[in-house]
């Protein structure tokens, strides 16, 4: 049977009557219409019969009566022997008896007809006698009864043999009668087996056409459901191999590897479309192909479409390779110099001390590198730090490995035997560095400081403590004026070196990894009570210990890590204050007494070429206006008043006010502070009494108040630690104080509680 | 056959007519020369006029002869016989007038009787609901004794009695009143 939809065969139609079919049943109906006529008329031919019967039982009454004449006359003859009766009365019998002789029957016969021959016979011979009767004398009536004895006796055995005959006649009537009925029973039971036959033949065959209709339609049906549940089972399959292509992807993003990805393909599609063997080539390396897919019962379509899945899955995973490969690359490799970076410097070590007992790591930076770059641009600093590592690249000690650090910092390492034998080899390669680089402005000069350090495999030194060991190094080697002077690390030299070194290494780390913390000092008002600002101050979480601004700054400034540093205070403090303002909305509106955040900044900044403008975006970033920003600088950063002036002007005309931080203990004098651009005073705390305010101090502050009240800037008196000192600045006429006497400094979630609590002072 | 018989009728009818004539009676109508039935055997004379044929009980009760039947013969039934099939036209006296003249009454239960001694019983109203008639005569001519003279019991054709045979007697002889004697 097709299973095509579209076939024309595939249409089942009812089963319709067949010609031979209608012919046996119009048979069937006319024999049955020719029954129902034949049993009427068999009625009709009963009635007929009825009639018949009825006819004959007179006609059987009539021959009784015959014989009943019969013995009657004979009896009388009897009796007129003995002269009981008359020879009349013998002849009145006979004469009855011919009456009886005389009645016509049903059959048109008379009985006289219908008796038989030897009756009539005696009959006659007897009458013959009969009529002889009369003349008969009384004496001789016994004689003659005697003489006629034997036409008597024959007559009477005659007689006696109607009965025979009657019944004989009747038997045969009846016969007749019931032959004729058989034969109409006959005719009847025949055409009601001719019905029968034809109704259960005609039966059967419809039956059978249904049936066969049946049959075919549910053949049909089972067919098309296991069509659909193929289809179905299909369609299910590739939905899976589908979902599961998408998982392969996912897997293969999660850094499957090649044998757990073709485990996994197989396992999936063992389990979804167990018919089908994909076959693989896996034997390169970074590639996989799918060599054959086979099938037993899978359509071309679904075979096509799994190996379209798998083939993409397999490409995803080369391609992730690939990209993994050159991530890689470019994560342990300097994008500029194309030398490996910072982060295989342990590798280089592990692997050179695999091979030697002793390696030597040197580290080198270029001299003035900030400068060459401020004099000739960053592509010529570029240009000199690739020309470095090409050269530290290309020399005679194939062993060495040559890696950039950062900026202008490059490490070497390389595998020996011996401390004095490795120090000299080193001297080789950095003496063939080449004392200057052509750039497009000029020639650059070039040299380097370099400290090296000698691991022992055998004493077990880190990799710590070789970098520590060869910075402390080169630390030595800066201070000199020998070019290209490569210092190697002494331990009873340069143990004081280390301290340094490892601070300025604990500090970088701490940069990069948070560990500079900004709490908030507020600046109260000291009239009302109310926070009218906040000082952003750093602190390193060194640890268990928290150490301030003044013990790690000149760490910075020595590490050159104070522009990062500087970065990152910046933005946490803005960062510090979008959480205190989201938390206290009021803290953000507009305001005569304007709230702020008081960052502290380096004349260094000042001077940077941007500084103004990345400050300004850095703070619409953070979603605060610059009127909420004010920004500390030291006194001493007037010594390079010309720059810094250009920049506080600058800073001021964008909105951002401006405080004098520790005032009054740097070289300014009066004069130059009105000069100055500012805002804001903050008297160094240094000033600020513990208890009241003698006449001496008192004085001091009032010029202080009155500078600030001719610069129009407000007096901030840092340090006030008790209420005595609060209230003698107040009546000294300072506007507002800071110190631990209102709240120390604190981080922003303990800042904000301090400002929820009903006691706090409010902006 | 029928030669013979006729020879002997005429003999038997010179010996009747010379008793007849000592009797002295009224004028017997001589019996048919050949019978018409085939098998009457041979034919009989009939009674005499003044032999009584028919009696019938009742208070006073009523004895008729021939003669006097023949006489009082006045009603005519054409009718097929049954017992011959035959178109038939009998004439002869109703059973009511002969019942009413003796005397029976009309709830009577009556027995009738033949000369051969078949009896039949039956209500006397149910026989004279159904016209019952003596018949006398057929086709004008005396009834021959082996035809069902000299008297019979008959019915008209329509009556409920016309197929009822049993209650046709032939030869009749008496009426009696009462159920049959045992």
């Amino acid at each position: 049977m097709s299973l095509d939809p579209g076939s024309e065969a595939a249409v089942i139609r009812p089963p319709r009557p067949r010609a031979g079919q209608i012919l046996v049943a119009a048979t069937l109906v006319a024999v049955i219409v020719v029954l129902i006529v034949w049993s009427f008329l068999a009625t009709r031919a009963h009635e007929i019969e009825r009639a018949t019967i009825f006819a004959e039982e007179a006609d059987s009454t009539a021959m009784t009566f015959v014989q009943r004449e019969s013995f009657n006359t004979l009896l009388l003859l009897e009796r007129w022997s003995t002269g009981e009766v008359t020879g009349r009365d013998v002849q009145i019998a006979r004469a009855n008896l011919g009456q009886r002789l005389g009645v016509r029957v049903s059959s048109g016969s008379l009985t006289g007809e219908i008796v038989h021959d030897d009756y009539r016979r005696t009959l006659t011979a007897l009458d013959a006698h009969l009529l002889q009767l009369a003349e008969i004398p009384d004496g001789d009536r016994a004689t003659f009864r005697l003489a006629i004895a034997d036409e008597t006796d024959a007559f009477l055995a005659e007689t006696r043999e109607l009965s025979a005959v009657f019944q004989a006649l009747t038997r045969e009537q009846v016969t007749t009668v019931l032959e004729d009925r058989a034969q109409a029973e006959r005719v009847q039971a025949l055409l009601g087996g001719v019905v029968l036959v034809l109704g259960i033949a005609l039966a059967f065959w419809i039956a059978r056409d249904i049936g066969q209709y049946y049959q075919l339609s549910r053949d049909r049906l089972a067919a098309e459901r296991e069509e659909l549940e193929r289809l179905r089972h299909r369609f299910t399959a590739v939905q899976l191999v589908g979902q599961a292509a998408t998982r392969w992807h996912e897997r293969i993003d999660d850094g499957l590897n090649k044998d757990e990805l073709i485990e996994l393909i197989r396992s999936d599609l063992g389990r979804h479309v167990p018919d089908l063997a994909v076959e693989f080539d896996s034997d390169a390396v970074d590639t996989v192909t799918v060599v054959d897919v086979s099938a037993n019962d899978v359509p071309d379509d679904d075979i096509d479409y799994v190996r379209g899945r798998v083939t993409d899955a397999l490409h995803a995973w080369v391609a992730r390779e690939r990209s993994r490969a050159e991530l890689e690359h470019e994560r342990v490799h300097d994008v500029l110099t194309g030398l490996p970076n910072r982060l295989r410097l342990p590798d280089a070590i592990a692997r050179a001390l695999s091979r030697y007992p002793l390696v030597a790591v040197t580290i080198l930076d270029i001299d003035r590198f900030t400068d060459l770059n401020s004099a000739f641009g960053e592509a010529a600093g570029d240009d000199v730090l690739r020309a470095l590592a090409q050269s530290l690249n290309s020399t005679n000690q194939p062993d060495m490995v040559a890696i950039r650090l950062a900026s202008d910092d490059f490490a070497m390492v390389l595998g020996g035997d011996d401390d004095i034998d490795l120090y000299d080899r080193m001297v080789e390669v950095i003496g063939s560095i080449p004392p200057a680089v052509s750039v497009a402005q000029g020639i650059a000069p070039l040299t380097v400081s370099a400290g090296l350090a000698v691991m022992h495999s055998a004493r077990g030194d880190t990799v710590d403590t070789a970098v520590a060991r060869a910075l402390a190094a080169l630390h030595v080697s800066r201070e000199s004026v020998a070019r290209n002077d490569l210092v190697m690390f002494d331990e009873q030299r340069h143990a004081d070196l280390l301290v340094n070194v490892r601070e300025e290494a604990e500090l970088r780390d701490a940069l990069g990894s948070g560990h500079i913390d900004i709490v908030l000092q507020p600046i109260v008002d000291l009239r009302s009570g109310h926070a009218v600002g906040f000082e952003s101050l750093a602190r390193w979480n060194c640890g268990d210990v928290v150490v301030g601004p003044d013990h790690f700054l000149p760490i910075l400034h020595r590490a050159g890590l104070f522009d990062d540093f500087a970065a990152v205070v910046i933005n946490r403090s803005l960062s510090a204050w979008a959480r205190l303002v989201a938390a206290v909305p009021e803290l953000g509106e507009s305001s005569p007494e304007q709230p702020y955040i008081s960052i502290n900044i380096h004349p260094h900044q000042l001077t940077g070429e941007h500084f103004v403008d990345t400050m300004t975006a850095l703070v619409h970033d953070s979603g605060a206006v610059t009127q909420n920003v004010v920004l500390e600088i030291t006194e001493d950063a007037l010594a390079d008043a010309p720059l810094v002036v250009d920049a506080l002007v600058a800073l001021r005309a964008r909105g951002f006010r401006i405080a004098i931080d520790d005032f009054g203990t740097g070289y300014s004098s009066l004069g130059q502070a009105v000069a100055l651009p500012l805002d804001i005073l903050k008297i160094d705390r240094s000033f600020i009494p513990r208890g009241g305010v003698d006449e001496a101090s008192g004085r001091l502050f009032g010029d202080l108040v009155g500078i600030g009240r001719t610069l129009g800037a407000r007096l901030v008196a840092e340090g006030v630690e008790t209420p005595e000192a609060a209230t003698s600045l107040t009546e000294l006429g300072v506007e507002y104080g800071q110190g631990y006497h209102f709240a120390r400094p604190m981080p922003v979630d303990a800042l904000i509680e301090w400002l929820m609590t009903a006691a706090a002072p409010r902006a | 056959m029928i030669t013979i018989r006729t020879g002997t009728t005429a003999a038997l009818l010179i010996a009747l007519l010379a008793i007849a004539g000592c009797g002295g009676s009224a004028p017997v109508t001589s019996p048919t020369e050949a019978p018409e039935n085939p098998y009457g055997g041979f034919p009989i004379d009939p009674p005499a006029d003044d032999e009584v044929v028919l009696s019938i009980d009742g208070n006073p009760g009523l004895e008729l002869t021939y003669a006097e039947m023949q006489a009082r013969a006045t009603v005519t039934y054409d009718i097929v016989e049954p017992f011959v099939a035959r178109a038939e036209s009998f004439t002869g006296v109703l059973l009511s007038d002969l019942a009413q003249e003796a005397g029976l009454p009309a709830d009577a239960q009556v027995t009738t009787l033949a000369l051969n001694g078949y009896e039949y019983a039956d209500s006397l109203a149910t026989l004279v609901d159904s016209d019952a008639m003596i018949a006398v005569f057929r086709d004008g001519e005396i009834i021959p004794m082996d035809e069902g003279g000299p008297i019979r019991l008959i019915f008209p054709a329509g009556s409920a009695y016309y197929e009822f045979l049993d209650a046709w007697n032939w030869s009749l002889r008496n009426i009696e009143s009462g159920a049959p004697q045992p």
